[in-house]
């Protein structure tokens, strides 16, 4: 390919990717105009681009990693640093002579050693992790000696257990001496001697006798996997590592929080679905059962049931949860029949569907060897049924539970348990003591009280990440049900309270109206939005204020339950019941409501059109009546009777109408009925003007697009259709993998189709039909209604009412500019922005849309650093190539140029606090101190021949911090440039940018190894270490008027605030939003309303830190009414309520009333 | 001075450095083999420090890469700057000398090629922060290879990214080019390079029949 074609293919593909998906393909069509090679050379580039997680697709070099992943790996990563122990060949140990390292994993190290007496050889396991108690320590001998116990031959023997301390940390470590076993795994033997299935399943059952015989003996593996199995030469199998190191289920957690994430991903393919759930009571030997179908799986097939490659950790476990293993037939034919059901029984994901022992799967698999029936062919299809129901999301949230686990807890339940059995102690012994001596008593009492406040904030703790964690996972009810109490118990507290933002940024539910009055059939919402209303039977209707979330209307019923419910255009609202009776209601009240039928055979639907002339209503014996609805019609002599009507439907099989659309453009309803067929019928007269079939669909829920020319049809066939309502010809289908479709509508500019149905809100695109967004809905969804504006979707969760925010972008504005030419931005205190730029403009820019307004200098090449002046409109920028510009804001120029500085961060000016001088990083290996504006050198201080990076004044102006690139932060003496003091961090730490606290006491870093440090000015000495970004830290500053509240900008494309009140060093907000590109600078406005941030490629984002106040406010009240019993004297409703208000007033626009 | 640190490879480098920049085709060959003996120096170091003589252990290449800069770099000798320019050329060398000592790793380890299941979780990101499986490696290796003969800038681009781990801004002032171009040429390559393995391990599956 010649160069210029290579250009050519390059232009394209790039261009290609800035378009929305739908797109690429008609850009590439056009601009390959016929040249098909061409053509084709650009759409396979475009199908590798960023192909995550698609099967087979390759791993490395993914721009992006899922959160949930992310988290594990940094918890994961200070975790592993364990006291670690490695003990030399020769080394002695109890009756022992290590003679070399088998193997490591993460629980422990083995070692071949020699056993004295008998002389043997064997394996030695040494737990990585010392033992604290001795009560741990009895618990571990006891469980040795249970699997001391376990003697079969398909089992590698445990010889001995015991402790072993190590000398030089003084920790006892506990080891097991058990059986050698020299062979492969058995998937390995079963390859290389290429055994044919029938010897495989052999092999199988096999191992599953050894398994059930631990079984018998109260011994559960599990962690059964063909690491774990190993087959000799003579074609033995022995199980390995039986419940070893387990000594209770809480240090199960512990030891696997101790393990790689690699490694936990290598289990993770053979946990059943209770173990991914976490629910220790809840693992059996049927777990074991389980994990043996995995296994068997892989050793029928060379694979897993499940693909996991490029999915993240969550994605995974949510596999395992709900996901249908990979048919067996379809890798290979040949195990079609009772093979695959065997595996399948095996692997079912509730326990009581799986073999309920290793010795009924041992047997199946010997039955089929001799050609007999085998015992899982008696499944009968209702199960099947039954199972296709219940795959809930449950199953998701407690497998995220599993992960929560796995990361959070482990750390929090291991304290609380020995906290806990401190507080017993101190109890009992206060008890005792009171017989003796009362002053002992109440110490020890005071001492209690201390340690059960100190459990409660540990408790508050582990709720607070739990919630985060399940809110990144999707689960907002869960995270919701975790999150609020902590916040409604510490009203003041900024960490739950970002804990909450971030939740709603991530789940963004805009306000929940809780009904209280048990399940709500349906639901409407008028047609300005003002307003929404459920149905009840006692009261008939209730109906809130969507802006302030106040219920504004009750109405009294006839002692039916109303089951159809419509607002007409002008606010009336239409109520039909399960007695028949149908009427019309205005709901302040002001109108006396208009009976249009008595009784009869209750009303299901009911609708007004659009010009609010007509009511149509459908009766659940398949009668449909029409009704004159304009202003007063309905109150006039015979006003309650039908304009027309349907009879009722052969009384045999009656067809009920399901669901009623009205067209906005013509006199026109579409009905859906349960024969599966859609009518369009005329407005005036019900006649017939067209009907299609609709297959498979008994329940059709209806609604037009804007135009009318579109007709979505959805429901129970588990799609939503476009059909053509004026052909009846199917125009799209848009499949909805969760199942029943509940409802489905067009925005209100018909560009969007949304539909909800378990768990979620999809927003489809109807040019292209892809989805563009999904929400999680914590439970099923029953009716969908979009606000005029489009912006927000309320939905009908059965037992609430949520509104959700559909614009994808709020609470952020970014300014991208056509040339991506911004490399840095600062906000102004007067509203402007003034930017640095890739061609070594500074410029003004105005707020929030990012024109230019002037440029007021250049420098030749990029601008790298702006530091603003504290006290004048005055700035310092300096460039990549050494280019220092001193600037008047005012005036809008430049007030001086010097050609010889160096900057390598964007933290490589910085002023003195009183303006007169300013910091800044030089050609010549130093940092130099100017008068500014003169620029005129006061002094240099050398950076001891290592580049310098970034310098800072402290707040009283007394001291200079600086970095260069070595593992040192220095402090010098401001006026002389002596050296004070130097605070170093670990090697290849490098720091990078400097901050200090607003009362100076302490200066932080942020560093090349991807954490925050945090030093004491007086001593020099680390105090802290703030850790969760997972790159380069380049940028680091504190939200103005909160001292404690400390923003961080890193490679890793996000952004992170962290409270430093707090004694946890985890951030206590994550935004993810710089597009996976590096962070190149940050900066709060003067308000710290709102922050800044620049990503490497020249897009600067603005996200406003309050907009997520009103998510917020909009759910409290639901939260407090929902906790207000749990929670008692800990509420502080009065103040609850203020915060609530103080909330949905600050927003920056009003809650969710759109206005036409 | 840091233990352990010999002050005349450190002079050396800065030297060859130099000389590179100055057009010494010679010098940027001598250079090479510097990096390459600094780092395959580190990574044993840490290995040894791990049991059973690092077999397992898992390299985290752009640590490295920084690390073995520190100390070749970040001291340099009679105050004399070192130029992005340089700094280019030192992470160019470095990147190179990386990717030989994983390829070498890999093939050491002696991973069966198309064997197994992987089962891992996705690398990380735009830089190596932990060493990769054996066989991705080798076809990354492969892919390179060809991508060095067809398109030397994004090349270059992608070895400084992925293997010495450069951001997007030092990256662009190593090679003199704008963040701008680097970000396209970092896309493309991605695309192309993933391409290019796809389709080495369908011809390693089918023969060469296809």
């Amino acid at each position: 390919m010649t160069p210029e074609r290579q250009a050519r293919v390059e232009e394209i593909f790039l261009v290609a990717l800035e378009l929305p998906e739908a797109e690429r393909l008609a850009h590439v069509d056009t601009c390959c105009a016929g040249d098909h090679e061409l053509r084709l050379e650009v759409l396979s580039l475009l199908s590798h681009h960023d192909e995550i997680g698609q099967p087979g697709g390759s791993s490395f070099m993914d721009s992006k990693a899922a959160p949930g992943l992310s988290l594990l790996t940094q918890i994961g990563a200070t975790a592993l640093k364990g006291d670690e122990l490695l003990l030399p060949p020769d080394r002695r140990l109890g009756s022992y002579t290590v003679q070399g390292v088998l193997g490591q994993g993460g629980m422990g190290i083995v070692y071949l050693a020699e056993q004295d007496r008998p002389r043997r050889t064997v394996a030695l396991k040494v737990m990585r992790r010392g033992v604290g108690s001795e009560r741990l320590v009895r618990r571990f001998e006891f469980e040795a000696e249970l699997l001391g116990k376990l003697q079969h031959p398909g089992i590698a023997q445990v010889y001995e257990a015991g402790t072993f301390k190590d000398p030089q940390s003084g920790t006892a470590h506990p080891y097991i001496a058990m059986e050698l076993v020299r062979g492969k795994t058995i998937t390995k033997h079963a390859e290389d001697r290429k055994l044919a299935t029938r010897e495989r399943l052999a092999l199988a059952g096999q191992v599953c006798d050894a398994l059930h015989h631990a079984h018998m003996c109260g011994v559960i593996h599990r962690d059964l996997k063909p690491a774990n199995i190993l087959a000799d030469e003579s074609g033995q199998t022995k199980i390995l590592d039986f419940g070893v190191a387990r000594s209770t289920d809480r240090d199960v957690a512990v030891t696997t929080m101790q393990t790689s994430v690699g490694q936990i991903i290598g289990t993770l393919p053979y946990m059943s679905p209770e173990q991914i759930a976490g629910d220790t009571d809840d693992i059996d030997t049927r777990s074991d059962v389980y994990s043996m179908g995995v296994v068997l799986y892989e050793l029928l097939t060379g694979r897993l049931p499940y693909e996991f490659r490029g999915r993240s950790l969550p994605e995974a476990a949510r596999v395992i949860s709900d996901a249908a293993p990979m048919r067996l037939s379809t890798i290979d034919r040949s195990l079609r029949g009772d093979i695959e059901t065997i595996v399948g029984k095996a692997l079912s994901k509730e326990k009581e569907r799986r073999y309920q022992s290793a010795a009924e799967l041992a047997a199946d698999l010997r039955s089929y060897l001799d050609g007999r029936p085998i015992a899982a062919r008696q499944d009968s299809a209702l199960y099947v049924l039954r199972t296709q129901l219940n795959r809930y999301r449950g199953a998701v949230a407690a497998a995220i539970l599993f992960l929560f686990a796995l990361v959070g807890f482990a750390l929090y339940a291991n304290a609380q348990a020995r906290e806990n059995a401190a507080l017993a102690e101190s109890e009992s012994s206060a008890k005792k003591s009171a017989q003796d001596a009362l002053l002992v008593a109440t110490r020890e009492k005071d001492r209690a009280d201390t340690n059960a406040a100190d459990l409660r904030t540990q408790l508050a703790y582990s709720n607070i990440e739990r919630g985060r964690l399940l809110g990144l996972s999707g689960n907002l009810a869960g995270a919701e049900a975790l999150l609020w109490p902590e916040h409604l118990r510490a009203l003041n507290s900024r960490q739950t309270f970002y804990a909450l933002w971030e939740l709603y940024s991530n789940a963004r539910c805009l306000a929940t109206i809780e009904p209280g009055t048990g399940v709500v059939a349906r639901s409407a919402l008028s047609a300005d939005a003002r307003f929404i209303a459920a149905t009840g039977s006692e009261p008939a209707a209730t109906v809130w204020d969507t802006a302030t979330l106040e219920r504004v209307a009750e109405i009294k019923g006839a002692g039916g339950a109303t089951q159809a419910i419509a607002f007409h255009p002008d606010g009336r609202l239409a109520l039909g019941d399960s007695k028949g009776r149908l009427w019309v209601v205005e709901p302040s009240g002001a109108r006396t409501p208009v009976v249009l039928r008595p009784e009869g055979s209750p009303v299901l639907e009911a609708l007004f059109n659009q010009a609010g002339d007509r009511l149509l209503a459908s009766c659940a014996d398949g009668s449909l009546f029409l009704y004159d609805s304009r202003a007063g019609a309905m109150e006039a002599p015979g006003g309650d009777k039908p304009l027309a009507s349907l009879p009722p439907t052969n009384a045999v099989r009656v067809v009920r109408i399901r669901g009623i659309a009205a067209s906005p453009v013509e006199r026109r309803f579409a009905i859906g009925s349960g024969d599966q067929r859609v009518r369009v019928v005329s407005a005036d007269t019900l006649d017939t003007i067209i009907e299609f079939p609709v297959p498979d669909e008994p329940s059709p829920r209806l609604d037009f697009n804007r135009d009318g020319s579109i007709l979505g049809v959805s429901g129970l066939a588990r799609v939503s259709r476009f059909f053509d309502p004026s052909t009846g010809s199917l125009l799209a289908t848009l499949d909805a993998p969760n199942g029943t479709v509940n409802d489905g509508r067009f925005t209100p500019d018909g560009k969007r189709f949304l539909n909800i149905g378990w768990w979620y809100l999809q927003v489809w695109n109807v040019e292209t039909r892809r989805v563009e967004a999904a929400y999680s809905l914590s439970s099923g969804a029953r009716d969908l209604y979009v606000t005029p504006d489009g912006r927000t979707a309320w939905t009908n969760l059965a037992m609430v009412l949520r509104a959700w925010d559909l614009e994808p972008l709020s609470g952020r504005s970014r300014i991208e500019v056509a040339d991506k030419a911004r490399t840095l931005a600062r906000f102004l205190p007067d509203g402007t922005l003034i930017s640095g730029d890739q061609d070594g403009g500074v410029r003004l820019l105005s707020d929030p849309d990012g024109n230019v307004i002037t440029t007021l200098g250049k420098a030749p090449r990029r601008v790298r650093s702006i530091s603003l002046s504290p006290t004048a409109p005055m700035a310092a920028a300096a460039s990549a190539d050494g280019w220092l510009l001193f600037l008047d804001l005012e005036n809008r120029r430049t007030i001086a140029e010097f050609p010889r500085y160096h900057m390598v961060t964007n933290d490589g000016i910085g002023f003195s606090p009183d303006g007169s001088r300013v910091v800044l990083s030089a050609l010549d290996y130093t940092f130099k101190v100017l008068e500014f504006p003169s620029g005129k050198v006061a002094f240099s201080i050398p950076s001891d021949r290592f580049e310098p990076l970034a310098a800072r004044y402290s707040p009283d102006g007394k001291l200079i911090a600086t970095t260069t690139r070595r593992n040192l932060l220095c402090l010098y003496d401001a006026q002389t440039g002596a050296l004070v003091r130097e605070c170093e961090t670990p090697n290849s730490s490098c720091p990078w940018t400097i901050r200090f606290t607003a009362d100076g006491t302490k200066v932080l870093s942020g560093n090349w190894n991807r954490a925050i440090y945090v030093w004491d000015v007086a001593t020099g000495r680390n105090i802290r270490r703030l850790e969760g970004h997972r790159g380069l830290v380049t940028a680091i500053d504190f939200r103005p008027r909160e001292p404690d509240i400390l923003a961080s900008a890193a490679a890793d494309g996000r952004i992170m605030l962290w409270d430093l009140s707090l004694p946890q060093n985890t951030p206590v907000l994550t935004l993810d939003a710089l597009d996976g590109w590096e962070a190149w600078a940050m900066d709060f406005d003067k308000a710290g309303r709102r922050l800044l941030a620049t990503n490497s490629v020249g897009t600067t984002v603005i996200w406003d830190l309050r907009h997520f106040n009103r998510h917020i406010g909009g759910n409290m009240l639901t939260q407090l009414r929902a906790h207000r019993a749990s929670l008692g004297e800990q509420l502080d409703e009065p103040a609850a309520m203020e915060q609530r208000s103080l909330l949905l007033s600050r927003g920056k626009r009003p809650p969710p009333t759109p206005s036409n | 001075m840091e233990p352990g640190l010999d002050p005349l490879a450190s002079n050396d480098v800065t030297v060859l450095i130099e000389a590179a920049v100055a057009g010494d085709k010679h010098a940027s060959e001598q250079l090479l083999p510097l990096v390459y003996e600094e780092l395959r120096r580190l990574a044993s170091a840490r290995m040894a420090r791990e049991p059973g003589g690092g077999a397992g252990y898992t390299l985290e290449p752009t640590a490295l890469v920084h690390e073995a800069y520190m100390r070749l770099l970040g001291q340099t000798s009679g105050g004399r700057e070192i130029r992005w320019q340089s700094r280019g050329h030192f992470f160019g060398a470095a990147a190179l000398a990386m990717r030989r000592i994983l390829v070498d790793r890999a093939r050491q380890k002696g991973r069966v090629r198309h064997g197994g299941e992987v089962k891992r979780a996705a690398i990380e990101l735009d830089a190596l922060a932990l060493e990769p499986e054996g066989e991705e490696i080798l076809d990354l290796d492969e892919a390179l290879k060809k991508l060095e003969r067809s398109d030397q800038r994004k090349y270059r681009v992608v070895m400084l990214r992925y293997f010495a781990g450069l951001s997007i801004e030092d990256t662009a002032s190593a090679l003199d080019i704008s963040p701008a171009t680097v970000k396209n040429d970092w896309t493309f390559a991605r695309a192309w390079l993933r391409r290019s393995i796809a389709e080495g391990r369908a011809e390693g599956t089918e023969g060469t029949s296809a």
